[in-house]
């Protein structure tokens, strides 16, 4: 893919998405067939221990200046979560960050998902639905019911009367409809008893009143989290008259999310020094309470019920997936934070069943549960692979992908015509179709395909308004393509990140 | 009906002849959590603002539904520890409690996972004869097939039985079951558990609710034990961020951990089976395989024994009756008044003191 020569180069987005394939649908089998992946069953426990790479946090109580004016309220300390008076990783932080992986691994089902966004004023002026929730609409909000339910259907967790559920509802549980599977693996909350780093070398970007970003804030009219589908236009009074604004409208979206790893310091130093904040916002920090690099947290269990060796071999993995492939869990992700290291420290595996006759099976790959066996070629072979869904492991490598030293920094467009902003004119649409030849214009709605999407993109990222670029984020591939450093994390293979 | 498949249990045919008093005092490892679908009222900050989180907690017990209904949402809800409301001196009061069928279920359940093969586990639950004929009320022939595979679903749990290959026989036969009230009454699959559980939870009075690393006064409601705010965000897949609807953010109030509650077992009629499952009970909990209460997909529930205490009470003609001679003598303890509190012989054991005597009848 060509990149276009005259956009700027950019530092790349700190997220990416392992992509919903539209050539497979998650793998559904009823408990039954997911059991009768093996008759050797266990039970048991892990013994695990959590390494900080980067610093972690979980939030506690987080202090700020108290102003009267809002748009000067500031954090000015976060405080580390406690349970009981002692700093604690939750056991629901571990199990969502183990879920969102192995339900990305193995292109399951989609188990958390907000249901709708609602427009509102000065957030979001489309609203869309992502999953068939009319019945959790409350009244008074709006949502544009021309739009498609943006989470593919397949992937929406569902009361099936053949009670098939996917790989991750069978370890971790499910409720949908009328049914409900109880999950198969228990994780507990992972105390820590090391000294926490609470000397403000630890800092996250921020800027006075808003968050930095606002949060996460899917819009239905960019092609930043939706795979592109088409444009439509839309009358708007701006700068005191009606003016033809153009939606860039999405189909569904492009996948599941998950942040890349990066060193905080670097990170932090170039929001603070290069990065443009909102206009009149100046970037400042606030120090945060860590477990530090290379600090553990006290073990803790992950207890499981009758798994089918291959499927515990997975969970196995799931928790260790390479030498250079390492989770993220807890606050600032997107800044650096949160990477880590799942080191498995004991296995207490028995039969599945508490009957005479019964063995404890072969324990041949837990011998060597803390290591990271696996070789590309044997990993393909592997007993796992069967409910490995291979193109996401890949994607997900590629983000996940841990080596240090980490140099590659990835921060947010910027808040200017550099980024996000502004909006796009019907005219100025018109004349990006009339130049990559896609349409000569179109009346209300025009339906695009990937390939023009792409073009439209990119001639509207090269165009300029007043000297300056017309939103060079409104297509997140385009704009990943085009950064400093994309290249070389593209070319990451299976291989690296297992690191063997 | 063929004799092998005839299956007879009537567990006080012979009447009762002993009695087994287990008491566990267990230690809560893990926070526990037992909802009852009750609410109270919780804030973090006394101020909704853009930034800032736990500044002044705040929980309400006493008229939190008014404040919950409030347009301004200035308080969440926060799920409370299941309760109980008694009248006693014409005053009524509400503790925190550990409801018995809870930990009833808990040791159902668990024996079921690992005693009973998969494929078997549904065997005893059963589909009403005149339900299934209902929904199949326009296909004769399937309603005919569902009979007939009631039928034999019935013979095949009445085989288990009677084989005892799993764990069923142990488990039914302590548990008791009605499986199918309508059959032959001579040899029905119906008969009254010998198990009875009660459980006790009282502690200091305790006014304060620790929240984050905060103690938090609260006015009226349950004081029985102390408490903790936990909370989980579960995080949008698409966008890796908290839920903005549909089930976000929630809190609930839980035992912390290293707190003890009382389980006491009565077994009548105790066999080598049931302390074959007290055994394999007491195996489960400290290896952590067995919890209690809810959320136990976040290790909520575990605990370990920090006390266990034996008392075998028998009637004089029993079997066991001249084997407890030789243990330390212990009184039938309901009550001082019971004209019946020295009819029985009873002894103190240790667990696998218990285990040589009923295993040896």
């Amino acid at each position: 893919m060509e990149k276009h020569k005259t956009m700027e180069k950019h530092k790349p987005n700190p997220f990416d998405f392992v992509p919903f394939p539209n050539d497979s649908e998650p793998d559904l089998r009823t408990i039954s067939e997911w059991l009768s992946v093996s008759y050797e069953r266990a039970t048991g426990s892990l013994t695990v221990q959590i390494e900080a790479l980067t610093p972690v946090h979980i939030v506690g109580k987080q202090d700020t200046n108290n102003p009267s004016n809002d748009d000067e309220i500031r954090i000015t300390h976060s405080a580390f979560w406690r349970s009981g008076g002692k700093p604690t990783i939750p056991a629901s932080s571990i199990r969502g960050t183990l879920r969102s992986f192995i339900e990305a691994a193995t292109n399951g089902w989609v188990s958390e998902i907000t249901p709708y966004y609602k427009q509102e004023r000065d957030k979001r002026q489309v609203g869309f639905m992502t999953i068939d929730a009319e019945d959790e609409l409350k009244e008074g909000d709006v949502v544009d019911g021309d739009l498609p339910k943006m989470l593919p259907k397949a992937f929406r967790p569902k009361d099936r009367a053949d009670g098939k559920i996917d790989l991750g509802s069978f370890l971790f549980g499910f409720v949908a409809g009328e049914s409900a599977a109880k999950g198969r693996v228990q994780i507990e909350d992972a105390p820590i008893s090391a000294k926490l780093d609470d000397s403000g070398q630890w800092q996250i970007p921020d800027i006075p009143g808003k968050a930095l970003m606002g949060g996460p804030n899917p819009s239905a009219k960019t092609w930043w989290y939706m795979v592109p589908s088409g444009i439509r236009k839309r009358t708007v009074f701006a700068r005191g008259r009606n003016q033809t604004i153009v939606d860039f409208l999405g189909s569904q979206f492009r996948g599941r999310k998950f942040y890349y790893h990066q060193a905080p310091n670097a990170c932090l130093e170039y929001y603070t020094t290069k990065w443009k904040p909102p206009k009149g916002k100046k970037v400042e920090s606030f120090p945060i309470e860590c477990l530090p690099p290379k600090a553990e947290s006290q073990s803790f269990q992950i207890s499981f019920r009758e798994l089918p060796l291959p499927i515990l071999y997975f969970l196995i993995w799931a928790l260790q997936p390479g030498k250079n492939f390492c989770h993220k869990l807890g606050y600032g992700k997107p800044f650096g934070y949160g990477s880590i290291r799942f080191h498995i420290v004991n296995v207490d595996v028995e039969p599945a069943l508490d009957l005479p006759g019964q063995e404890v099976p072969p324990l041949e790959i837990l011998e060597d549960a803390d290591g990271y066996a696996w070789k590309a070629a044997d990993f393909a072979k592997s007993d796992i692979a069967s409910l490995l869904h291979m193109s996401s492991v890949l994607a997900l490598a590629r983000i996940l992908y841990y080596k240090e030293p980490l140099q590659q920094i990835f921060v947010w467009p910027t808040f200017d015509a550099n980024g996000f902003l502004p909006i796009v004119y019907d005219s100025e649409v018109r004349s990006a179709l009339v130049a990559k030849e896609i349409s000569n214009g179109f009346p209300n709605l025009l339906d695009l395909d990937e390939d023009e999407a792409r073009e439209l993109a990119e001639e509207i990222a090269s165009m300029r308004r007043k000297g300056q670029p017309i939103k060079p984020a409104l297509h997140f591939d385009v704009y990943q393509e085009a950064a400093e450093g994309y290249d070389d994390i593209q070319k990451r293979t299976l291989a690296d990140a297992l690191g063997a | 009906m063929s004799e092998q498949n005839t299956f007879r249990y009537k567990p006080f045919e012979q009447g009762v002849w002993g009695v087994l008093h287990a008491e566990w005092k267990l230690k809560t490892r893990t926070p526990l959590t037992i909802r009852s679908g009750a609410k109270a009222a919780f804030q973090q900050d006394s101020q909704e603002r853009p930034k800032g989180r736990g500044l002044a907690p705040k929980l309400v017990w006493e008229k939190a539904s008014p404040l919950l209904q409030k347009k301004d949402k200035k308080y969440s809800e926060i799920a409370d520890f299941y309760y109980t409301f008694k009248a006693e001196n014409g005053v009524l009061s509400c503790d925190y409690h550990i409801p018995a069928s809870s930990i009833r279920g808990a040791l159902r359940d668990s024996a079921i996972a690992r005693k009973v093969e998969f494929e078997n586990r549904a065997l005893f639950s059963l589909m009403k004869k005149d339900k299934a004929v209902k929904q199949d009320e326009n296909d004769t022939s399937a309603s005919a097939q569902t009979l007939a595979d009631i039928e034999k679903q019935i013979e095949t749990a009445k085989q288990q039985l009677i084989e005892k290959r799993n764990g069923w026989y142990a488990i039914l036969s302590l548990f008791g079951i009605a499986f199918n009230p309508s059959e032959d009454p001579e040899n029905p699959l119906t008969w009254a558990g010998r198990l009875c559980i009660e459980t006790n939870i009282n502690q200091p009075e305790n006014t304060q609710v620790t929240i984050n690393d905060q103690q938090v006064d609260v006015k009226g409601g349950p004081q029985n034990i102390p408490r903790t705010v936990s909370l989980r965000s579960p995080v949008d897949r698409t966008t890796q961020s908290a839920k903005a609807a549909g089930g976000g953010l929630h809190y609930w109030l839980e035992l912390p951990a290293g707190n003890t509650f009382t389980v006491k077992l009565q077994i009548a009629n105790p066999t080598p089976s049931d302390v074959d499952l007290l055994d394999f009970w007491l195996r489960e909990i400290e290896k952590g395989r067995l919890s209690f209460g809810a959320l136990q997909s976040i290790g909520r529930g575990k605990v370990q024994t920090a006390e266990q205490t034996y008392a075998l009470f028998v009637s004089p003609l029993a079997k066991y009756a001249q084997d407890l001679k030789s243990y330390p003598e212990v009184k039938f303890d309901h009550n001082q008044t019971d004209p019946l509190a020295d009819f029985w012989q009873g002894a103190k054991l240790r667990f696998e003191q218990l285990k040589t005597i009923i295993e040896k009848g």
